[in-house]
């Protein structure tokens, strides 16, 4: 019984590892040598519109970083490099980019004034 | 021209009258409506153009939104106007309101009496692609033009009906001036026709009384028939000439015994054109009635029966308490001809001797005491025509 409550506690501790292992590891850089990720959402916001095409973008890039797919102004392409950015599996770049779309969405944010 | 007119002539006023103005005021309505529609669609695009110049102003707002670093934003709203604003793939994001419809392929559109604006945002600041703006349509200039329009169509119809009443006058004076001449003709014609008429008559009724053993003969029977004739000719001409200023004289008159009265006057007329007479009296009704008026009109009905049905023929005459009919089996009227019957001058037959006036004259003699006057005609077949007293 000790084992397998052992085994669910290791395992459980993995998967939460991993959950937040992402995020931890974009903020990581994107807070100190990379563009702020709400600056980078914020890019991709105004230049993709939905979330849907927001999240194919960020994940196509993530999943092969490259200088082509990267959404960021020519300046900050040349300034950062995205072609050295680290590159993820297709699900967990899509796990991290829903959770950025998720935190740093900016309609949830709004009030709208009452008549 | 004088005021007066002949009834046709009121007729063909009338219709005159109504073709200019029908004719003409759609004419007018047509100019209008095509005025209205343009004037309507440049007061709503007006409203469409201030629509969109106050859309234009949520813009810059929505940018600074974007780069806002506050945490709590506050959705910038345009006076007179609602904003909702939509991603690229079409999902509502946010707004002051929520159309329950967008047309994506118009920029504008219209639904009740709200007008809406789309306008496509690039870049998209929020997310937003599409912009969808709506304003209450401001009816004031819209009722303003409908009270002009109104307006306009009614002075338009004033002013046609005064052309139009005058135009019909300056057609009809020759026409007048012609039927005027015509009239007096006959007045003339009549006034001339009654003194020879009376003096054959007469003199016939002399010969008779003095040349006793001349009273069969074919000869005097057929100058006494066509002087009857002539002399009813003469007595509806008259009829209708002095309708409106001949006194009447109403009384009790005992139909039976004028009916049978009148039979007996046509009933050598009848047989000398082998025509059988019948007759179904069943009842003796007293009318009130001026006692000529009467006459005339049992007169009438069999004097046209007798002239359009064939020899070898039969006339029916009936009498009960409520009607009088002359039903005979001659030629007949199709239905077109049987609805005209009543006019002055107007002969189904041309063929038959006549002026046209006798069911024109039982027609007024009817309208004059409030009875109902039924025509029922079949071509080949015959005619039968009913009186009936009111209850």
């Amino acid at each position: 019984m000790g084992r397998v409550v052992l085994i669910l506690f290791l395992g459980l501790q993995c998967l939460v590892a991993q959950e937040s292992q992402v995020p931890k590891r974009c903020t990581a850089c994107h807070e100190k040598s990379a563009p702020p990720l709400p600056l980078v959402y914020r890019r991709y916001l105004m230049l993709y519109s939905s979330k849907a095409r927001i999240q194919k973008k960020m994940v196509d890039f993530l999943s092969a970083p490259s200088k082509e797919k990267s959404a960021m102004p020519e300046g900050m392409k040349n300034r950062f490099n995205p072609q050295n950015h680290p590159a993820f599996a297709t699900s967990v770049a899509k796990e991290a980019v829903d959770k950025l779309i998720e935190k740093e969405d900016l309609i949830p944010r709004i009030v709208v004034p009452k008549d | 021209m004088n005021a007066h007119l002949f009834e046709s002539e009121k007729r063909s006023h009338r219709r005159f009258l109504a073709i200019y103005l029908v004719s003409t005021l759609l004419l007018i309505g047509v100019g209008l409506a095509i005025f209205y529609n343009y004037s309507l669609h440049r007061i709503v695009d007006h409203q469409n153009e201030t629509l969109k110049l106050k859309t234009a102003l949520i813009r810059p707002k929505l940018r600074e939104l974007h780069t806002s670093t506050e945490t709590r934003l506050v959705y910038p709203r345009v006076e007179g106007i609602r904003t909702a604003l939509y991603d690229i793939d079409r999902h509502y994001l946010i707004g002051d309101f929520k159309p329950d419809r967008v047309v994506w392929n118009r920029e504008f559109w219209q639904e009740g009496g709200t007008l809406y604006y789309r306008d496509e945002m690039q870049p998209y600041y929020l997310g937003a692609a599409t912009i969808v703006s709506a304003m209450p349509l401001d009816k004031a200039p819209i009722h303003a033009l409908q009270t002009k329009m109104a307006i306009a169509l009614l002075l338009a119809a004033i002013f046609v009906a005064f052309i139009a009443r005058w135009l019909g006058r300056l057609f009809l004076a020759p026409v007048h001036h012609t039927i005027q001449l015509l009239d007096r003709f006959i007045q003339d014609t009549t006034h001339e026709l009654n003194t020879p008429v009376s003096t054959v008559l007469t003199n016939v009724e002399l010969f008779r009384s003095l040349h006793p053993e001349l009273e069969s003969s074919e000869e005097l029977r057929r100058i006494e028939i066509a002087s009857k004739r002539l002399s009813r000719l003469y007595d509806d001409l008259a009829y209708l000439q002095l309708k409106h200023r001949r006194r009447r004289r109403i009384e009790s008159v005992d139909f039976r015994e004028l009916l049978q009265e009148r039979l007996a006057y046509f009933t050598p007329m009848a047989r000398r054109r082998e025509i059988g007479l019948v007759s179904e009296i069943s009842a003796s009704p007293l009318r009130e009635m001026d006692r000529e008026d009467a006459a005339k009109l049992i007169d009438n009905l069999l004097s046209n029966a007798i002239k359009y049905t064939r020899p070898g023929g039969r006339i029916i005459v009936r009498l009960d308490e409520r009607s009088f009919e002359v039903e005979d089996n001659g030629i007949g009227m199709d239905a077109r001809d049987t609805n005209r019957v009543t006019e002055r001058f107007f002969r189904a037959d041309t063929s038959v001797g006549g002026f046209g006036l006798g069911l024109n004259i039982v027609h007024e003699i009817a309208d004059f005491y409030g009875l109902d006057f039924e025509v029922k005609s079949e071509k080949g077949v015959g005619t039968k025509v009913r009186i009936v007293w009111e209850e």
